[in-house]
């Protein structure tokens, strides 16, 4: 069984030959199962482990990889629409998201994605995502502006 | 401000400079030579933030801007960063900056994937030791944050009323039938209101007078007939004055797109590999067809159109508040309610088309997608899922339009029972008039009011256009942008044109400290230099990514190196003519590629006055004669996307002709034999070795057994030529990177299939 700890450094370690080596974790479906199957990778991207659930881990381990996921899944996600914009090639979008207002832009034929869960995801032209993570929870006027692209 | 600030302000909302004019920056900076920066958008809260990463010639330092002051939060020494290491999570980037793997950690950065271009440009120049960049660091950061956007989209500096003015620009050459299109719209407009009045008239002062016997039979019938004719007249001047109009505008139209295509066309031709890369052959070939098409219609039509409606609409008002101010206001004044439901209903029209368009685009991505992969649905069996997904699809989208037709047909005859009540109005308001006495200086003849109640029919089709004009506006717009974003695009490396054309080309090459980077940061070559002699055939080798397809670009003068000089025949590429170049340096690429036309075309395509003997001769060579009169149709045998279809083996031998027929002095072989069978590659082999006779030929190639007959193999890796020799005296080499890259090589080759 592979041991994940933080060093001294704070930073993702394991042993091995009795060597420290840092290491990363990869999920390998962030969508569809973002609870299972991650990968234990060294610094040069090969794999040391596949974990395909974390329920086999220790209280302690398990804590410091979810805490290390909960950063690696990070996307802003989406809490008011404030304008969405039609221009030449590209669509406009103001939004507010828990880290502040944002505005950004995808080309004109790119459109909110729906995914398996339910919530949309939107891919800005910098390839930044931003998740709506349920339509319905907006308030109105973010609904009626979001409205002809997600219904 | 510059442009380019002025987008990352305006479309990102982003601060688009260091701060000036604060006096701290300058002490945190002093002299040093703040050589990149970036914008740290993320705080450790990963909430957005305002800091900037700073990486001078001596230090690395973190900024904090609040208020107007800079707090330095963290400030290194550069020397003592010997590791930075990225963290890639879903929708953020973490750069941690050690000193080594034991430490110390110093600090880390968070940011989003907007500044990931620009932060990665800083890790290379802090891991490299970069001291000096050639572009400032405002510049590369500008041009860094912007190039998504402008890749979307180029000439974002444009508004709307620039587009117009260029596009109408394109007017000028026809600025007189233009004049005579445009007032015989107006004519026809204002010639479209003679009839109503016409009629009135007929009513007031023929038919009424002769009823009340105060005209006689004879008199009434003469005036009649003249009202008759009169209105015959009007009928025929208008619909000539139509004639003229349609026939003069549409065929100006056509000339004005026939000039945009042919000036598309013509600046396509001039732009470089870099353009092309980033927009899709159907995207240009789009904006050609349908983009120009679409100028057409709103020049032929649209501006026509709109003029018309307008000057209708103002014809109207005028003549109705003149025949009758009273009952014409009761006419007016709902005319800019209505004209505010058209628009209201347009903005409504506009969501719904958002969405209808939405889905088409889901059913045009899954037809685009399952069928060039039709040979994998039927092997897989997945026929009938792929139907059921496809009209699911289709189905939606076909939900879609009915809501938008729905829509639609729902409002027009609302608006049409608005235009009535209008109608209705004048008839309440004109009635008690009409019954009131004649001499009352309130009465109201019958002669007018039929005026106004055919003045009232001409009224709905105004109203239409106008309602439309935001649309077709906003159509010629996108289109004019459309076709203005690639004739602003600039060749980033025009070619010179007082040139130098010596009148052999012996086939020498130098490069001499030749130094080349795409994005003028990362050096892809770093100081080249070989000397080739005439004839020489040279092999390129090395892993990927180590530079040897851009030496051959830098020759083949698709890009000019940043510094350093090449020469051909001792003189420099840049001084020769770009004629003379394309003419004495040839390539074969690894995809070769047919136009639409027969074989012998195609061979002909760079010397389309071969005779047959020469093309013979040059398919003779490429190997490709025997299996040309193998086809049916021999030499006449159509190729090509819509032809008949060839083995890569057969397109690369049909390419190899060419390039024999071309007959250059210098020939490039990009991975000429690569993604073919061994038989076949033997093939394509045999013609390359007849064909780099008498040649100076540089070739590219993954087997290195392909380079067998090279005189001197170069061994490219990381930028610079590493080994040079002949394949026994690169082996020779003890530890050598081609003895290395032969070795695997081989044992790739010889190993089993399968274990």
């Amino acid at each position: 069984m592979i041991e994940i700890y933080k060093n001294h450094l704070g930073l993702l370690c394991t042993r091995v030959n009795d060597s420290e080596v840092r290491v990363e974790v990869r999920p390998c479906f962030p969508w569809s199962r973002k609870n299972n199957f991650f990968s234990i990778r060294n610094e040069k991207g090969v794999e040391l482990a596949l974990l395909s659930s974390m329920e086999t881990l220790s209280a302690e381990m398990r804590k410091i990889i979810q805490e290390h996921l909960i950063q690696l899944g990070f996307t802003l996600s989406i809490l008011q629409i404030l304008k969405i914009v039609e221009d030449i090639e590209l669509r406009h979008y103001e939004v507010r998201t828990p880290s502040g207002v944002r505005t950004f832009q995808t080309a004109l034929d790119d459109w909110p994605k729906k995914m398996e869960q339910g919530n949309f995801l939107i891919t800005d032209l910098h390839g930044d995502l931003y998740q709506i993570e349920d339509f319905e929870s907006l308030d109105k006027e973010s609904k009626k502006i979001l409205s002809p692209y997600v219904a | 401000m510059n442009t380019n600030s002025e987008l990352i302000q305006n479309y990102l909302k982003q601060k688009s400079d260091l701060p000036d004019g604060l006096n701290s920056f300058g002490e945190i900076v002093g002299s040093e030579n703040v050589l990149l920066f970036s914008l740290i958008d993320l705080d450790s809260s990963l909430m957005f933030c305002l800091r900037w990463l700073v990486l001078t010639d001596k230090r690395l330092l973190l900024l904090e801007q609040k208020n107007d002051r800079l707090m330095i939060l963290q400030e290194l020494e550069r020397d003592k960063i010997k590791k930075v290491v990225e963290i890639k999570s879903l929708g953020l980037t973490t750069l941690q900056f050690l000193a080594s793997d034991a430490g110390p950690f110093y600090f880390e950065v968070q940011f989003t994937h907007r500044q990931k271009s620009m932060m990665e440009k800083m890790r290379f120049a802090i891991e490299e030791g970069v001291q000096k960049i050639e572009a400032s660091a405002t510049e590369t950061y500008q041009t860094t944050i912007l190039k998504p956007i402008l890749d979307a989209r180029n000439n974002l500096a444009d508004e709307h009323k620039d587009a117009l003015l260029r596009l109408l620009h394109y007017l000028r050459p026809y600025k007189k039938e233009v004049i005579i299109g445009m007032t015989a719209a107006l004519c026809g407009s204002f010639i479209s209101l003679i009839p109503a009045y016409l009629s009135g008239k007929l009513i007031d002062d023929v038919v009424r007078p002769y009823q009340s016997h105060q005209l006689n039979g004879e008199i009434a019938s003469r005036l009649g007939l003249a009202f008759v004719f009169g209105l015959v007249g009007a009928y025929l001047l208008r619909e000539f004055i139509i004639w003229q109009r349609l026939k003069r505008m549409s065929i100006i139209g056509e000339k004005v797109a026939s000039d945009l295509r042919e000036e598309l066309f013509k600046h396509i031709q001039t732009l470089g590999a870099d353009f092309f890369g980033r927009k899709h052959s159907g995207s240009l070939i789009s904006r050609i067809g349908s983009d120009t098409d679409r100028i057409w219609d709103f020049i032929a039509f649209g501006v026509v159109e709109v003029t018309v409606a307008l000057g209708t609409l103002a014809g109207l008002v005028v003549v109705l508040l003149l025949r009758d101010f009273k009952l014409g206001l009761a006419m007016v004044i709902p005319l800019p309610f209505l004209l505010y439901a058209i628009y209201w209903q347009g903005e409504r029209m506009k969501k719904l088309f958002i969405r209808a368009w939405r889905k088409w685009s889901v059913v045009t991505s899954h037809l685009s997608d399952v069928i060039p992969g039709i040979q994998v649905v039927k092997v897989f069996g997945q026929e009938s899922r792929e139907v059921k997904r496809f009209t699911q699809k289709n189905k939606e989208f076909t939900e879609e339009t009915f809501a938008f037709h729905r829509t639609w047909t729902t409002f027009w005859p609302l608006l049409m029972l608005g235009v009535h009540s209008t109608t209705i109005l004048m008839w309440s308001l004109a009635t008690p008039r009409m019954l009131s006495p004649a001499e009352s200086p309130e009465h109201l003849t019958s002669g007018v009011f039929v005026s106004f109640l055919l003045y009232a029919t001409l009224m709905v089709w105004p109203l239409e256009i106008i309602g439309q004009v935001s649309r077709m506006l906003n159509r010629a717009l996108s289109s004019a942008y459309r076709i203005f974003e690639i004739l602003d695009t600039r060749n980033p490396m025009p070619m010179a044109t007082a040139t130098k054309t010596p009148i052999n080309c012996l086939g020498e090459i130098e490069f001499k400290n030749v130094f080349f980077s795409y994005d003028k940061l990362r050096p892809i070559l770093k100081n080249v230099n070989f000397h080739i002699r005439p004839g020489e055939m040279i092999g390129l080798v090395g892993t990927s990514g180590g530079g040897k397809s851009t030496i051959t670009k830098l020759l083949a003068r698709i890009y000019d190196p940043h510094s350093g000089m090449i020469k051909i025949d001792g003189h420099d590429l840049k001084e020769l003519e770009q004629a003379w170049l394309r003419k004495n340096v040839g390539m074969v690429l690894q995809e070769p590629y047919l136009f639409f036309g027969s074989i012998w075309e195609n061979i002909a395509y760079g010397l389309p006055n071969a005779n047959e003997l020469d093309i013979i001769a040059a398919a003779k060579t490429a190997n490709a004669h025997d299996f040309i009169l193998s086809l049916p149709n021999g030499y006449d045998t159509l190729v090509g996307e819509r032809g008949h279809t060839l083995s890569g083996g057969e397109r690369q031998r049909i390419s190899i002709a060419r390039a024999v027929l071309h007959d250059p002095k210098i020939l490039i072989l990009d991975e000429a034999t690569s993604a073919v069978d061994t038989e076949t590659e033997r093939k394509i082999q045999d013609a390359l070795d007849k064909l780099v006779l008498n040649r100076t030929t540089l070739a590219i190639a993954h087997r290195l057994s392909t380079l067998r007959k090279a005189n001197r193999l170069f061994v490219i890796d990381n930028g610079g030529i590493v080994e040079t020799g002949t394949h026994h005296e690169l082996m020779s080499i003890p530890n050598g990177k081609y003895a290395e890259l032969y070795r695997l090589q081989f044992e790739l080759e010889s190993a089993p299939l399968l274990n």
